[in-house]
């Protein structure tokens, strides 16, 4: 027996270690849950049916008792029998032998189920009885009167009927309970096959229920196991029965979109610097090479090599540009930020342009509020207002106005740049913050003008590493406003704990006296 | 000036060997950390050059090691890293300057004479250059005997200029002294500024003393440029 018991011994010590420990497959686990919860209710609902048969049974019997005893008592009474007078019939004299011989006769109906009566006297001493009646200890303190017992195996019902006599007649009636406990017996049977039915089928029933719940899980888990950098157009399936699930999916698959998009983008980048790069390469190689390449003055030499530094100087520029798209990532700049006095940085980008605005005959306006601050990062900053500016001195004609306003509205700072320049066409308008776009390069005053075409883009990931928004509203023929909307509106006069550019200052003499004029 | 280079790309290093040898520095060139921080510690130099990527242990390490025992000689630190990561890394770590590659020469130079100036250094309350002649206190300058009003602007170029007198000063240096601002856009903000500073210096005189050194910067000398 040992062998063959051990291996189902040991599955069981393996599932309760499951139930105990909590299996680590969800699958596993609902599927004992389900078998539990099956088997608990299955329990019950035996118990419950078990308990209900017998009561009904039980009831049905009383009833029968009930009237049987009642039948009786009106014949007791219509006689005016008194315990002497049953006494006396058991011997075949007087007037109570006609209802002795009608209980003998009910008593033969009834044989088939055991069914009994009893008469007997005040003081428990029986006067007759049925031959059938059992031997059973009832007391006067254990009877009532008119309430079924359970005694032994029997159902026993009593009456106290009043005699002519003060002292009482009582008729007993029972008969006994041997069938019910058969029939619940039976009832017991069918359960017992149940529960080694329900043993098997509630665990499979369990799996299966589970399997069928997981298996949108087990198709989420697949498909973004498959997904690759390179591979990313797979979607989960969205099965449109809006449960959690469902939910779950769309969740993965917008989230999927975004990164899909955003590798598009950082690709995109990546081929764009490429060729970016390569145009200034060319001209370095080919300069070099004309250089080596034969016997020339040192003057030539020295033109040759400045237009290699040139070269550089551009090549250095779209180098920075890429770093500083690169390190606007907000975290970056959240972990850096610091108070920064914007109205005196745009004032110093303004004085600085103001040359520039001269030389061709623009009016650069400064309508900057005092004392504006806001939390960030100043070196980003001041290449959003730089570029802002450059772009609108760079596209308005001679004789035109750039008008720079610095002001706090709400709970924001607002940075505007406007200019009287040509607009920009709406055929642009859509892609001025793309990487790389450069607009019709016939609009731009400044015919040698080289931008790297990532001005406008690397202002609008500064504004949104800041979480702020940048806006345009240009009419083409009347010019362009750029509007920098910054969250927060500080005091710049307020007590702060790192100066913008303090531990510059604190290392770097060269730069320590600069903004002498401020 | 004695110089140390610690700097492990070979081409960087040998033009900065043949460029800081040129304009006169003794320049020893190693191309490891552990050389480098072996003599840092046992030799006097003027200054040192430092690169924060080296293959064997981290620029930032040498420089920690250094200040611990006790060498105060001033580090100029050479990086490529980002500039949110400079102002971190770099100035918080006792490098007395930095420099982002790519840098101009002249750019170099110009901080390793600052750096080693920092302790001798007596602001003049005048500063001469030929003719050329800046008063610090009522900030005016005078060529020959005509007297010349000054912007706050063109009072900080000059005086920048005046400073490294005879050496090239980049745009980039102007910019960053001038306006603290490292703006490389195209718009030639600083030329328009030299312009201005121009017309009020060189004008009706025969010899400029603001010279353009194509593809670097700007020179301010007295004399006939006679090597470049």
């Amino acid at each position: 027996m040992i062998p063959m018991a051990s291996p189902s011994f040991a599955q069981l010590l393996k599932l309760a270690h499951m139930v105990r420990t909590g299996s680590k497959s969800l699958r596993a686990r609902l599927m004992i849950w389900n078998a539990c919860l099956v088997m608990v209710t299955a329990f019950a609902c035996f118990l419950g049916v078990r308990e209900g048969l017998r009561q009904a049974l039980v009831g049905g019997m009383d009833n029968v008792l009930t009237a049987d005893i009642r039948e009786i008592g009106l014949d007791v009474a219509e006689l005016h029998a008194t315990a002497a007078d049953v006494r006396s019939a058991a011997n075949g004299k007087g007037k109570a032998t006609q209802l002795l011989d009608t209980l003998n006769r009910k008593e033969s109906v009834h044989e088939h189920n055991g069914w009994f009566v009893e008469l007997l006297d005040a003081d428990e001493n029986r006067l007759w009885k049925s031959d059938l009646t059992p031997e059973l200890p009832i007391s006067e303190k254990t009877s009532r009167d008119m309430v079924p017992m359970s005694i032994k195996g029997y159902r026993v019902l009593e009456s106290r009927q009043p005699t002519t006599q003060s002292r009482p007649l009582r008729i007993r009636v029972g008969a006994p309970t041997d069938f019910i406990e058969r029939d619940v017996g039976s009832i017991d049977r069918i359960a017992i096959r149940g529960v080694v039915f329900l043993l098997i089928a509630a665990p499979l029933l369990g799996y299966w229920l589970a399997r069928r719940a997981i298996r949108p899980l087990s198709d989420i888990i697949e498909t973004t196991a498959r997904l690759r950098p390179n591979r990313m157009e797979e979607r989960l399936a969205i099965r449109q029965t809006d449960d959690e699930l469902d939910r779950l999916s769309a969740t993965v698959n917008q989230f999927l979109d975004r990164i899909a998009v955003y590798l598009s983008q950082s690709n995109n980048l990546l081929a764009n610097s490429a060729h970016e790069l390569r145009t200034p390469l060319a001209a370095i190689r080919s300069s070099i090479e004309v250089a080596i390449g034969g016997k020339r003055t040192p003057q030539e030499y020295q033109e040759l090599l400045s237009e290699v530094i040139g070269e550089c100087a551009s090549l250095e520029r779209l180098v920075n540009q890429l770093l500083l798209l690169a390190e606007t990532d907000s975290e970056l700049i959240r972990a850096h930020s610091e108070q920064v006095d914007l109205s005196s940085l745009v004032s110093r980008c303004a004085e600085m342009f103001s040359a520039v605005a001269e030389a061709s005959q623009i009016e650069l306006v400064n309508a900057v509020d005092p004392n504006l601050a806001v939390m960030g990062f100043g070196n980003h900053l001041r290449q959003v207002i730089n570029n802002l500016l450059d772009n609108a001195i760079k596209f308005t004609p001679p004789g035109g106005t750039v008008r720079v306003s610095l002001f706090r509205e709400g709970g924001s700072t607002i940075l505007r740049v406007a200019d009287t320049g040509g607009g920009i066409p709406a055929a642009d308008l859509p892609h001025i913050f793309e990487r790389f776009f450069r607009g019709d390069r016939s609009r731009q005053r400044i015919e040698q003008t080289t931008g790297t075409g990532l001005g406008l883009s690397i202002c609008q990931a500064i504004v949104a590493a800041h979480r702020g928004r940048i806006f345009v509203d240009t009419r083409e023929g009347s010019g362009t406003i750029m509007t920098v909307q910054l969250p927060g509106a500080l005091d710049a006069r307020a007590p702060r704990a790192l100066r913008e550019g303090g531990e510059l200052a604190d290392h770097n003499p060269t730069l320590a006296t600069a903004r002498s004029e401020s | 000036m004695d110089l140390l280079v610690i700097e492990d790309e070979a081409v960087l290093g040998k033009a900065l060997q043949r460029g800081l040898s040129d304009s006169h520095h003794e320049c020893t060139w190693v191309r490891n950390g552990k050389k480098g921080l072996d003599l840092g510690l046992s030799q006097r130099f003027d200054a040192i050059i430092l690169d924060l990527l080296l293959p064997d242990m981290e620029g930032l390490q040498v420089l920690d090691s250094l200040r611990t025992r006790g060498v105060q000689t001033p580090v100029l630190v050479l990086t490529a890293l980002g500039s949110v990561e400079n102002r971190v890394r770099g100035l918080k770590s006792g490098a007395d300057d930095y420099l982002v590659k790519p840098f101009a020469f002249p750019e170099l130079t110009a901080r390793l004479e600052a750096l080693s100036r920092r302790s001798s250094f007596r602001p003049s309350m005048t500063h001469t250059v030929g003719p050329l002649t800046l008063d610090m206190t009522t900030r005016r300058a005078s060529r020959g005997d005509r007297e010349i009003e000054l912007s706050p602007t063109e009072f900080t170029v000059l005086e920048y200029l005046m400073r490294f007198a005879g050496q090239v000063v980049t745009r980039k240096m102007l910019s960053q002294h001038v306006w603290d601002d490292d703006w490389d856009g195209t718009t030639n903000v600083i030329d328009v500024h030299i312009n201005r500073l121009r017309n009020k210096i060189d004008r009706g005189f025969d010899v400029p003393l603001i010279q353009t050194v194509r593809g670097h910067g700007y020179v301010l000398r007295a004399a006939e440029p006679s090597a470049l």
